[in-house]
Formats: structure tokens, sequence, C-alpha cells
């Protein structure tokens, strides 16, 4: 499909629109076919556990400052942002709940995705194009080395589990930022900060931030791997990849946090 | 190679360990307020109304929070059945006859059912148990409260806007007293009066303090009263005597009050004598009649003493008279 597109390209021939509606219906086949591969390659034996602990270390750890500082800064600004409407009808003590819940059920897995997004999916992106254009996968294939289940399902395996990880890291770094401004203008104290805060949250809002950070992990992993996986066109395609993994995975990204937020609502 | 794979190995393991970390405390924190892992039972309400209550409000008892709201079911037609979750060692502190009613932890907060009420006599709740509902006051309730009290308001308002234009326009006695510049002019010479009384009121009490104290000299009876008990006793002693006096005073004018009634009936002699008319004509006739006797008794006298028997005495009697006139101016 891939060769076809750039055959296409090359002859500098006009695509119709109906070719387009073909060529999107043939990529969701590819897409399918791409997962559908990825879940019988990581449930099947020989697992790559180094390559994925590996993996794992770029995604998390290397990722946990940038993560950190965003999440402070959002808990910052957004009680900071927040206090003015609050303080309207006297009510500042709802500073806590309101951060909380803002956090936790929406801005925490949401940050983390769109940065793991920008950090991890172009890096995948980007490696996985270089890799393929330069013909390394297809000298994997030559040495023996199952190249799918080295590059692609360490990496969006790392990156499935790294997310809710992250997330955690993100919800407690912006809370903890929350504090420090609230604690600064209303003199709370921490244990009537964490009191106040979990008050309004329940086990359904933790656990479906787990979950969707989870699905922003395997998306971005996933999303990340296939368009680095079918890059060509050498170093234009690398780079082209790597800004496709950022702009499809955050679409995505978005369109899940609307179904998962029904879903949630439905089941609350 | 190997010691570098080690490391990032207990690096992602650390990481992924903190994190669990953290995510079991939130849900221990969440689950400690939601009283998910405490022992519970289960009490129901029937309210006609949950004003917008919603599954995982708090329960509160004496303030504080002992449960959450489970479950909310229709029961019947119009009347709603609340299922809550109490911790079980705050159940030991309601009995069978407390009430529940839903109100909201703030003006806009969130909307709680309150426990209250109950007595010692009566037994502890059990799982499954029904708590009387009160009927709490809505928000509907208070704006209808707050429509009628603007309604108060407009009416008070117009009242006023008629007396301030009744007082503008000079009617009424605030209105002149605000208006007519003759009422300022006598306000203004009443204060001046009232100047000058406050004045000789003052100089009146310096003089009625000066007597004060001069009375209160050695000497002033008010001082030896005050002071001497023995003054004060021989006072006393006299007010006894004159309050005795006045008392027999009293008793005399009552009986003289009693007697001067009796003048006035006709059941006695001298109420007869001074009322009865036919009395003091008898009484008249015979004062004349006396009269008559005695001017003709004294007629009879005269002619006894020219009488040959009584004549020898009176001639006598003379003559010692004259005897004694004489000797009389002798000793003169």
């Amino acid at each position: 499909m891939a060769k076809d597109i750039r055959m296409d390209q090359q002859d500098g021939q006009a695509k119709t629109f109906g070719d387009r509606i073909m060529d999107f219906f043939a990529s969701l086949f590819d897409i399918y076919k791409f997962i559908a591969r990825f879940c019988k390659e990581a449930f099947t034996a020989p697992f790559e556990f180094r390559e994925t602990i590996r993996q794992c270390f770029n995604v998390g750890y290397k990722s946990l400052a940038i993560i950190t500082l965003t999440g402070f800064i959002t808990g910052i600004v957004f009680t900071k942002q927040s206090r003015p409407s609050l303080s309207e009808f006297g009510a500042t003590s709802w500073l806590p709940s309101l951060i909380s819940i803002a956090l936790i059920r929406a801005l925490a897995p949401l940050i983390t995705a769109l940065i793991a997004a920008g950090k991890i999916g172009s890096n995948i992106g980007a490696e996985l194009g270089s890799m393929n254009v330069t013909e390394q996968i297809d000298a994997m294939e030559v040495s023996g080395t199952n190249p799918f289940r080295f590059l692609v399902v360490s990496r969006v395996l790392a990156t499935t589990f790294m997310l809710p990880v992250l997330m955690v890291y993100a919800g407690f770094i912006g809370l903890m930022g929350a504090f420090l401004n609230v604690h600064q203008n209303e003199l709370t104290s921490f244990t009537t900060f964490i009191h106040d805060a979990f008050t309004r949250i329940s086990f359904l809002d933790i656990f479906a931030s787990v979950f969707k950070s989870l699905a922003y992990g395997f998306t971005i992993g996933i999303t990340g791997c296939f368009l680095g996986y079918k890059a060509s066109q050498g170093t234009v395609g690398v780079g082209r990849a790597a800004n496709s993994t950022v702009v499809a995975s955050m679409f995505l990204i978005f369109i899940e946090e609307m179904v998962i937020v029904q879903i949630v609502n439905y089941m609350r | 190679m190997k010691k570098i794979f080690i490391s990032r190995g207990m690096i992602v393991g650390i990481f992924i360990f903190l994190g669990l970390i953290i995510f079991l405390t939130a849900v221990f924190t969440i689950g400690n307020q939601q009283k998910a892992f405490e022992k519970t039972v289960t009490i129901k309400v029937i309210f006609d109304d949950v004003n917008g209550l919603q599954p995982g409000n708090n329960v509160w008892l004496s303030g504080v929070k002992i449960g959450t709201v489970k479950k909310i079911n229709f029961h019947g037609n119009t009347q709603v059945e609340i299922i809550m979750n109490i911790d079980r060692a705050a159940s030991r502190h309601i009995q069978r006859n407390a009430m529940a009613k839903i109100s909201s932890d703030g003006f806009i907060g969130n909307k709680i059912v309150v426990i209250y009420g109950g007595t010692n006599e009566a037994e502890n709740i059990n799982s499954g148990d029904y708590l009387q509902s009160e009927k709490s006051t809505g928000t509907d309730d208070i704006l209808s409260t707050l429509q009628k009290n603007n309604i108060n308001l407009l009416a008070i308002t117009d009242n006023l806007k008629i007396v301030s234009e009744k007082i503008k326009d000079g009617k009424g006695t605030l209105g002149k007293l605000i208006n007519d510049p003759s009422m300022s002019d006598n306000i203004r010479l009443a204060l001046i009066h009232l100047k000058t009384a406050a004045v000789s009121s003052e100089q009146a009490t310096a003089k009625i303090n000066s007597l004060v104290s001069r009375l209160d000299n050695n000497g002033t009876l008010i001082h030896e009263l005050t002071t001497d008990t023995s003054v004060y006793a021989n006072f006393k002693n006299t007010i006894a005597r004159l309050r005795t006096t006045s008392e027999t005073i009293s008793d005399f004018a009552d009986s003289l009050k009693k007697t001067s009634g009796s003048l006035n009936k006709n059941d006695n002699a001298v109420g007869l004598l001074l009322h009865d008319k036919e009395v003091a004509s008898d009484l008249k006739e015979i004062t004349k009649n006396l009269n008559t006797s005695s001017r003709k008794l004294d007629e009879d006298l005269k002619a006894l003493q020219h009488n040959f028997l009584l004549r020898k005495y009176f001639r006598k009697k003379e003559k010692q008279e004259k005897a004694k006139q004489d000797s009389s101016k002798i000793k003169l």
C-alpha cells in the first residue's frame, strides 16, 4: 500500500476523492493488521524482556522530568486561574476538590498523554522510520531476529504500561503544585488539602484515569510504531513519520478522551 | 553492558514501584474517605422529595460524616427510597426513633442526609431498618419566602414613597416640621428656652445640693435623725404617741359622727327637738305659756310680798342687805 502511494506521488498524478477514500480504508485495514500482529506477537514467546525494560526506561524514567515540570506548572496555574471564580462565591475552600477532580479525571491523563505523544511518539516514529528507510529492519529479519517483536512489541508495551505510571506522577505533582498555591493563599494545611482533594474523587475516577492512560499509551506506541514501520522516501519520510505520529496520536487521544468520558459518565 | 542493563532495570523498577505507591495511597485515601474498607450497616429512609441528592453524597450525624448514600430508588408512585451505608461504629449512636432530613453542606454545597434526634430509651438501629424522614426546606421554599418578602418590601417602599412625597409637599407634622421655616424658628427658640431651663435647673440643683449639705451639718434635725440613735428613738416615740392621739381623735370623731347622726334622726328626744316641727311649735307654745306664767307668777310674788303673812320676812331681809352695804362703805 505504501509502495502504491509512493508510486502515485512519483508519477505526479492527482488523486481523486474516490482514491483517497479507498486509501483511507486501506490504511484502516493496515492498522487493523498491525494491531492484530502486535496482539499475536505480544502474547507468544519468546519475549523481549531486556528491550522492553530498556524502552520502559526511555519512555518512563526519561520522561519523568518533563512530566514533573508540566504537572507542577499545571497544578499551580489551574489553581491560580480557578481562584477568582470561586472567590466570587466565597468558595475558595472548594479549590482542593475542584483541582483534584480536574487533575485526576482529565488533566493528568491528558497532559501526560500529550507530552508523551510529543516526546515519545515522535521519537518512536523517527527511530523506526529511520531504521526502515535505512533497511535496518530488513537486515534484522535477515539475521533471524523478529523485528516486529523486538522493535514494535517492546515499544508499545513500554508506552502502554509507562503512561499510567507517568499519569500518577503527573497527578501527584500537580496536586502538590496546587497545594503550594492553596497553602500560600488560604493557609490550608496539607492534611486538610488532601482530605478535601479526595472528598469528591471516587474509585471510578481513579480507575477510569488509569484505563485512559493505558489506552493513550497504547495509542501513542502503536501509532508511532505503525507510521515509523511504514515510513519511506528516505529522510523526508522519517520526518513525516515523526510529525504524523504526533498529530495522529494527539487526534486519537482526544477522540478516545471523548469516548471514554461518555462511557465513564454512563457508569457513574 | 550488563551493568547498564541492571541499572536501567532497577531504575524502571523503582519508578514503577513509586508510581504504584502513589496510586495505592490515592486508592486507600479515597477508600478511607468513602468508608469503603470499613464495616457498614444499611439504613433506609423514604422521602417525598430528595432535592437532587445523589449516590455517593455524605450522611452526617451531629456534624460528623458517618456514611454515604448508596442507592436511590423510587418507592411507590411518588416517594423515593434512599439506601445509606453507615459506619457500624457510628450506628451505635443512632436510635430507631431518630429522624433523617435532606440538607446541604453550605449554602451552595452538596446535598447531604442529616440524621438527628432519637432518645436513649429507644433501641439502636440495625441493618435494614427504616428511619423516619422530615421534609426539609428546599431552595424553592426559600425562594418562595424570599418572593413574599420582596412583595412586602415593595409595599413598604410604596408606602415610604407616599410618606416621603407628603413630607416633601409639607403635609403632616413631619412635613411641616421640615418645610415650614417658622417651625425651625420655633424649634430654635424652644431649644434656647430649653437651654435656659437647663441653666436654671442647674442652678436649682446647686442650691438643693447646698441645702442638703447644710441639712447634713451637725445640730440639724436631719443630721441628728440620721446619726443620733436617741433622737431617732424619741422621734419614733413621738410619732407613736401622735399615732395614738390621732387614733383617739379618730374614735372621738366617730362618736361625734354617730351622735350627729343620731341628732338627725327623730327616734330620740334631741333629734325630735331639732327636726320635728310639731314639737318645735309645742315648745314655742310652752315657752310662750311659760313666759306668761312667769310674768303672772312675778306679779303674784310681788303681791305676796305685800301680804301680811310674809311682809315681816321681806322687810327683815331688806334691812340685812342695807346693813351689809353700809359696812362695806365704811371699810372703803
